[in-house]
Parts: structure tokens; C-alpha cells; sequence
């Protein structure tokens, strides 16, 4: 017993043997899985095992269709109140950015807030300067996305997702369609992430990241998860044979 | 010194002449049986009009002719050399690239020049321009072979542009066109500048526009006070406009405050009373003078139903692509059955047996059963859209309205419309014109839009349900803005070729502009006039359809990003 703070160990995702199927391919197969605030988690896995699928369930981009999803105490169901208040609180990257390419990159990271959060306009733009110099790009506010490098394009895709202002992150392999000198630049503000204090939920290939920044590191293989250790022993003590494989394989070559 | 030096010309290098027959031959001549076949034959047409157009007007094609063989020859001279003047290059990338190409700039040139020679000789120099029939009788009569008669097109300028329309009230039109040339003139210099992007003008502009088409219709429609009923109608509407007023800032606080569906729900239900309330009590108060039908003709006929069609037929296009794509959770199987199956029954009971009674012959007999074509209908709805109504509508409405001819619905509106109207009432012919434009228009853009929706890619969705917005917000603020701007190419194409079908209500008896320019052409005093009222509709028309084209170029590019 460390902390009375109620708040310190509280448990922000709690999902219970959720299942989902593709027609008759059985994507996700019982996934259980508990976040407390503040935790940075990385899934890793082979392509196909279900991790992208997983956390896009979080927000309901996919639907689960058994088990139970459980973010900051309210329930993912079919009841749009309930997806409309999760997806105000957690914020998603995208692998490809998704940036809105008719509007400046102001007016992407401000869209959210003032029609969502019903800021007014001066608010969302004093919030978006804010995070736009936070990831280090506020010279580029009025330009359009197509002007912008991929990592610049990330950086301002992640800018979107904070200035909602949400308590949870999930990174949909956020660096994977980026040329190499461009990832450090988005690692970089992941990591001050990681260290502001936000849940995290990445789905990565960035070992560095993983080993450095995760609390604890998920294995996922054939949509179910194999392992769950710290960043530690998973890479340097992997109990799991399949862990062992995926391992050897990516790490030597 | 006795020998001087050859000097070589500083200035001027001699020019070394690279020329090979041979590969000239095979690569102009010499390559198939058919490019020497139809050298051959575009050599001698060309030959044979050329001469015919020597004797026809000397001078011209003297002139011409002695231009291309000069131009012809300096190419080829810059070309074997390898120096070419930007002109002589101009000139052979554009005009003498193959043999084909040089003949062709000869003959069309001269085909170019006889056309417009004719055309101005017919229209211009032995014309005439007075909107007296008796002096353009004399005046055309000089002629051996007789010009354009514009007298009768100028003589009946008014009816072509507005027909019917009582003279008296000439000066609402004059308004209406004024008032829209300002609010165009404003739009094209508010709606430009970023800077007035969230400004109250562009607001305040927005609701002019609103209010744009109730202020012109009203007009057009002759809205009179009644006399003595001025200050009570002042009063009323000033009156009406604050309180609408108010009621639209307290809808817009409460909307924020509480957002929820019920408050929606109930505003909405509080703005159509509002309006209706309004209305009556407008309504009370005025008149409409005009009757449609009678008052509109010509080219306001034309403008009206074109920009009615267009700007109606686009929510309406809008809603029916979202729709036929729409995938909202259908009707289960087993409800549809069981509907089906009731109906099916109480079909046959009530219709089919009364039926089968007094059928005659076998044919009858069979046709009785009608009812039981309920089942497989319900069985196609549950196979082909999974008890999807919205796509299911949407999907059929579409693709009936796109198998039918435009001059279909305008006969059926004006024809069948009617009979299929309870009676007594009664819809002018002019509304259902316009709505059955409108409606036609509506799903051919449907499928323009949704073209267009089906080049966004899954991320735009994907990105904007994750920052939290709701639907109506995704398509309005995300989807429809890219869509539509894709589309705009298809969408412009549509236009105009609606604004050309307008012509085709000439025929279901509404005269408009080619309504009137067929009426011209019988008119007694201007007897024998054929071309000239049609020949102006094809300017009109191409001046038209000219200015849609520019305007939509100049919003490509603007937004091309």
C-alpha cells in the first residue's frame, strides 16, 4: 500500500474476453485487459494478429460483438450518448494521418472543439496554438496538410487528437508510414506524451519506443494476447515461444 | 598584305542544311498503303477547294494562301537548318507537325473564312435592322439573295425575354434583377475574401441569401397590400422579424446548453409553427396579382425554372445519394414477412375475391390475383437491401427517374399529374413544370454525389467519428465539402444541360424563350422570318452555358489543393 489516492490506481479501460468476427474469421478471440491512468502500453504482434483491431474497438471504429468495454466508467454499447462521450475522451493517430486535406491545419485541430466541445473560435485557436507549438510546428498553422512533410502531417494529427483535450491516447501504428528520418520526430513527441502523464495505448514496430517508454508491453498473436510483461523481461526474458520467434525474427535482421 | 584572310561573319554563322530525303519519305510518306492513300485524297481536296475559293473571293484566298506557302516554307527551311524562331517553332509544334496537319491548316482556314464571310453577309451586311415589317420587306427586297431580318427579333425583344409579363408591373422585374446583380456582386467579393470568413457581413450575407428566393418569388408573383393595409402590414412585420428574431437566439442558446435530441426535436416543431404563424398572418394582409401561368414567359420563364432546378434539385440530389448509400440497420426479415403476408391477405380477401367475382374470361381472372405480387417484392426488398427502406427508396427512385426521359416526366407532371389529383384541387401547370424538373434533375446529381463520396477515402470517416463528431457533422463538415468538390466538373456538366432541357417544356405548352421564338416565327406581319429568332436562342443559350463553364473554372481553381 503505497497511495490512499483513489485516483492513482484507477482503472480507465477494463475490457472483458471481448470477441469479434469478420464473417466467419474470428479477429479477436477473448481479449481481457485492464488500463489504470497513466499507463503507457505497446502492443506489439505479427500483421493479423489483431492488435489494430483491438484498439480500434476502444473507440468504436470496429465493433465488438461479445465481452464488455468499460472507458472511464462508461460502457461501449450500441447507445450513440455512450460512443459519442467515450470518443470525446480518448483520441486516436492514424497510421496514414487522416488529416482533412480541404481544411488548414488550424482549422483540422480546431474543427473538433468547436463543434464538439462548443468552444468559441478564439478558445480553440489559443488551445491549438498551444499544442501546435507543443509538437513543435506552429509556423505551419495555415497551411494545407498537402503542403505539409508526413512527419510534419503526424505531428499535426496528433496536435488534432490533444486538443480535444482527451485522458487517453491510442496510436494506431503512428509511425508506420513515415520515411525513417521522419519517425524520430513523432517518437519524440510521443514520448513527451508518455511523460505528461496521459494513458497510453500504442500499437507500434518501434521497439526503442517500447523498450524505453511502455509500462508494460502486450503480445499479441492470432487475436489473442500470448503475453504481458514489463518492457524488461519481455525483451530480454520472453516467456512465451511464440514471443521467442516473433522476437528472434525482428531483431535479427 | 596581298591575301587577306576569309572572314567569317561574326554575326551570321552559315546555316548547314540537314536534309534526307529518304527518311523524310518514310517517315511523312512511305509508312502505310492508308497514310499515302489519304495524303493523296486530303491533297486534293484541299487543291480543289482552294481553286473553287480563287473564284469565289480572289483576294482573300490569294492572301491566305500566299501566307501558308511562306510560313509552310520557313518551317521547313528553320527545321532542316535546326534553327528555329520561336515563331517557326510555335508554328510547327501547333499548325504544320505532319503533312496531315499542314494541308488541314490550309483547308480549314479557308473553310473557317467562308463560313464566317457568310455569316456576316447573311447577318450583317445584307440585313435588316428595322422593326418596321413593311421597310424590311423593301429593304430585303434589294437583295438578290435576302439577309437576316432582325427587325422581327428586336420588335419582339420584350417577349422574348419576359413574354406575358404585364407592363404595369415592369418594375418588379427591374427590382429582382437588381437586387440579385447586388447580391451576386457582393457574394463574388464577399465569399472570396478570407478575411471575411467569419465576419458578420458574410453572415448577414448568408441570410440574404436565405431570404432571396421567398423576396423573389414573392415578386414575381405580384404581392400586393391590401390598400389600407400598409401600416398594419409594417407594423406586423417588423414585429414578426424580432420576434423570430429572438426565437432564433434562444434556439441557438438553448441548443448549446442542452444538447439533446428532444430540444432539437421540439425547436424544430417551434420554428414550423413560428413560420406558419407568420405566414398567416402576412398572407392576410396581401395578395398575389399574378397569376404564373399567364404572367411568366420567355426568358424568365427559362431563368426561373432552370435556377429552381438547379438549387432544389441539390439538397434533394444530396439527400438521395447519402441515402442509396445509407447503412442503417433494416427492417428484420421477419417483420417484412409478416407485413408482406397480412397484406397479401387482406389484399385478397378485400380486393381479389369482389374481383374474382366478376371477372370476365380467364385473363381476368388471373389478373385478380395481383395481390400476390406483394410476396416477391418483399422477398427482393429483404434480398437486394436487407430490409434497408431509406437505401431501398433512394436506390429506386434513382435509377426509375434516370430510365425515364426528361420530356416523360414533363408530359406526365402536365398530363397525368392532374388526373391523379383529388378534385377540385388544382397545381399550375408552372409548379409542376418546375418540380418535375427539379425532381428529374435530382437523381442524376444524386448519382454525381455520390460519385464523389465514393472517392473519400475510409479515413476521412474514420478521423472524424474519432474526434468525436456526430453524423450530420462528419457529412457537412468533413464528407460533403471533399465530395462535392470533386464532383464539381459533373456537376457543372449536368447544369448545363439541364439549363438546355429547359427548352423541351416548350412542348408540354409553357412558352418559354424557344416557346417564343416558335410563336415569332408565325406572326403575320413578320411572315417569312424562319432563322432569325432561333439563331438568337442559340446565342443566348451558348452565352449561357459559356458563363457556367467560366464560373465553375474559376471554382476549380480556387480550390484545387
Amino acid at each position: 500500500m503505497t497511495t490512499n489516492n483513489p485516483t492513482e490506481h484507477q482503472e480507465v479501460i477494463v475490457c472483458q474476453d471481448v470477441q469479434k468476427w469478420y464473417g466467419d474469421f474470428h479477429a479477436l478471440k477473448g481479449i481481457s485487459l485492464t488500463v489504470k491512468k497513466g499507463e503507457v502500453i505497446v502492443i506489439l504482434g505479427p500483421s493479423g494478429s489483431g492488435k489494430s483491431t483491438f484498439i480500434r474497438c476502444l473507440n468504436r471504429l470496429e465493433e465488438h460483438q461479445e465481452g464488455e468495454i468499460v472507458i472511464e466508467g462508461t460502457t461501449l454499447n450500441y447507445d450513440v450518448r455512450n460512443i459519442a462521450e467515450i470518443r470525446r475522451e480518448v483520441g486516436m493517430v492514424f497510421q496514414q494521418f487522416n488529416l482533412f486535406p480541404h481544411l488548414t491545419v488550424l482549422e483540422n485541430v480546431t474543427l473538433a472543439p468547436i463543434h464538439v466541445r462548443k468552444w468559441t473560435h478564439e478558445h480553440a485557436e489559443e488551445r491549438a496554438m498551444f499544442w501546435l507549438n507543443r509538437v513543435g510546428i506552429p509556423e505551419q498553422a495555415h497551411k494545407y496538410p498537402g503542403q505539409l512533410s508526413g512527419g510534419q502531417q503526424q505531428r499535426v494529427a496528433i496536435a488534432r487528437t490533444l486538443t480535444m483535450e482527451p485522458n487517453i491516447l491510442l496510436f494506431d501504428e503512428p509511425t508506420s508510414a513515415l520515411d525513417p528520418e521522419m519517425i524520430k520526430e513523432v517518437l519524440d513527441v510521443m514520448r513527451d506524451l508518455a511523460q505528461s502523464g496521459y494513458t497510453i495505448l500504442a500499437v507500434t514496430h518501434e521497439m526503442g519506443f517500447a523498450r524505453t517508454v511502455a509500462d508494460r508491453v502486450i503480445f499479441m498473436d492470432a487475436g489473442q494476447i500470448v503475453e504481458e510483461n514489463t518492457p524488461g523481461d519481455f525483451f530480454s526474458n520472453p516467456k512465451n515461444d511464440r514471443t521467442k520467434l516473433f522476437l528472434s525474427q525482428i531483431l535479427n535482421h | 598584305m596581298t591575301t587577306r584572310e576569309p572572314t567569317v561573319p561574326i554575326t551570321r554563322q552559315r546555316r548547314e542544311i540537314h536534309f534526307d530525303g529518304r527518311r523524310i519519305f518514310r517517315e511523312h510518306f512511305g509508312r502505310s498503303w492508308w497514310l499515302a492513300l489519304w495524303l493523296l485524297l486530303l491533297a486534293y481536296v484541299t487543291l480543289l477547294y482552294t481553286l473553287n475559293q480563287f473564284g469565289q473571293a480572289t483576294l482573300t484566298t490569294t492572301a491566305v494562301a500566299v501566307i501558308w506557302l511562306a510560313t509552310l516554307s520557313a518551317t521547313v527551311y528553320n527545321e532542316m537548318t535546326h534553327a528555329h524562331h520561336p515563331l517557326t517553332l510555335w508554328l510547327k509544334d501547333n499548325l504544320y507537325s505532319s503533312v496531315t496537319n499542314a494541308l488541314l491548316t490550309l483547308l480549314l482556314t479557308l473553310l473557317i473564312l467562308a463560313a464566317v464571310r457568310g455569316f456576316v453577309d447573311y447577318a450583317i451586311v445584307r440585313a435588316s435592322f428595322t422593326t418596321d415589317p413593311d421597310l424590311a420587306k423593301a429593304t430585303l427586297a434589294q437583295y438578290e439573295k435576302a439577309g437576316a431580318n432582325w427587325g422581327a427579333v428586336i420588335a419582339n425583344m420584350r417577349n422574348l425575354m419576359v413574354f406575358r409579363f404585364p407592363r404595369a408591373e415592369t418594375w418588379r422585374l427591374t427590382f429582382v434583377v437588381g437586387y440579385l446583380g447586388l447580391m451576386l456582386l457582393a457574394s463574388a467579393f464577399v465569399y472570396t475574401q478570407q478575411r471575411l470568413r467569419r465576419s458578420r457581413i458574410r453572415q448577414g450575407l448568408n441570410y440574404l441569401w436565405i431570404i432571396t428566393p421567398i423576396v423573389t418569388f414573392a415578386l414575381l408573383l405580384g404581392i400586393t397590400i391590401t390598400p389600407g393595409a400598409l401600416q398594419s402590414v409594417l407594423v406586423q412585420t417588423a414585429v414578426l422579424l424580432l420576434l423570430l428574431g429572438a426565437l432564433f437566439y434562444a434556439s441557438k442558446y438553448l441548443l448549446r446548453r442542452f444538447q439533446h435530441a428532444a430540444v432539437g426535436l421540439a425547436l424544430i416543431l417551434v420554428w414550423a409553427a413560428a413560420v406558419a404563424g407568420a405566414l398567416y398572418l402576412t398572407l392576410e394582409n396581401v395578395t398575389f396579382r399574378l397569376n404564373p401561368d399567364v404572367a411568366w414567359g420567355g426568358m424568365l420563364l427559362t431563368m426561373i425554372i432552370a435556377v429552381f432546378a438547379v438549387v432544389a434539385s441539390f439538397p434533394l440530389g444530396v439527400m438521395l445519394a447519402l441515402g442509396r448509400r445509407s447503412q442503417i440497420r433494416g427492417v428484420p426479415w421477419w417483420l417484412t414477412g409478416l407485413t408482406a403476408g397480412l397484406l397479401t391477405i387482406y389484399l385478397l380477401v378485400n380486393s381479389s375475391l369482389p374481383a374474382l367475382a366478376s371477372a370476365r374470361g380467364l385473363l381476368g381472372s388471373i389478373l385478380a390475383f395481383w395481390p400476390l405480387l406483394v410476396l416477391p417484392i418483399a422477398y427482393l426488398f429483404q434480398k437486394n437491401f436487407k430490409g434497408n427502406v431509406v437505401a431501398a427508396f433512394s436506390t429506386i427512385y434513382i435509377e426509375s427517374v434516370r430510365g425515364v426521359p426528361l420530356i416523360t416526366v414533363l408530359f406526365m407532371s402536365i398530363i397525368l399529374f392532374p388526373i391523379l389529383l383529388p378534385p377540385r384541387m388544382e397545381i399550375l401547370s408552372t409548379w409542376r413544370v418546375m418540380a418535375a424538373a427539379a425532381l428529374f434533375a435530382a437523381a442524376y446529381l444524386a448519382e454525381n454525389v455520390r460519385g464523389g463520396l465514393q472517392a473519400i477515402p475510409n479515413g476521412q470517416y474514420e478521423a472524424a467519428d474519432s474526434i468525436g463528431l456526430n453524423t450530420f457533422q462528419k457529412y457537412r463538415l468533413i464528407i460533403l465539402p471533399q465530395a462535392i468538390r470533386i464532383v464539381i466538373p459533373a456537376i457543372v456538366g449536368q447544369f448545363i444541360g439541364l439549363f438546355l432541357d429547359t427548352t423541351l417544356i416548350a412542348i408540354v405548352g409553357l412558352v418559354e424563350l424557344l416557346g417564343v421564338a416558335n410563336l415569332i416565327t408565325a406572326q403575320p406581319n413578320w411572315l417569312g422570318v424562319r432563322r432569325e429568332p432561333y439563331i438568337f436562342l442559340m446565342f443566348v443559350y451558348f452565352f449561357g452555358s459559356w458563363l457556367m463553364v467560366t464560373l465553375s473554372r474559376r471554382m476549380e481553381s480556387r480550390t484545387d489543393r
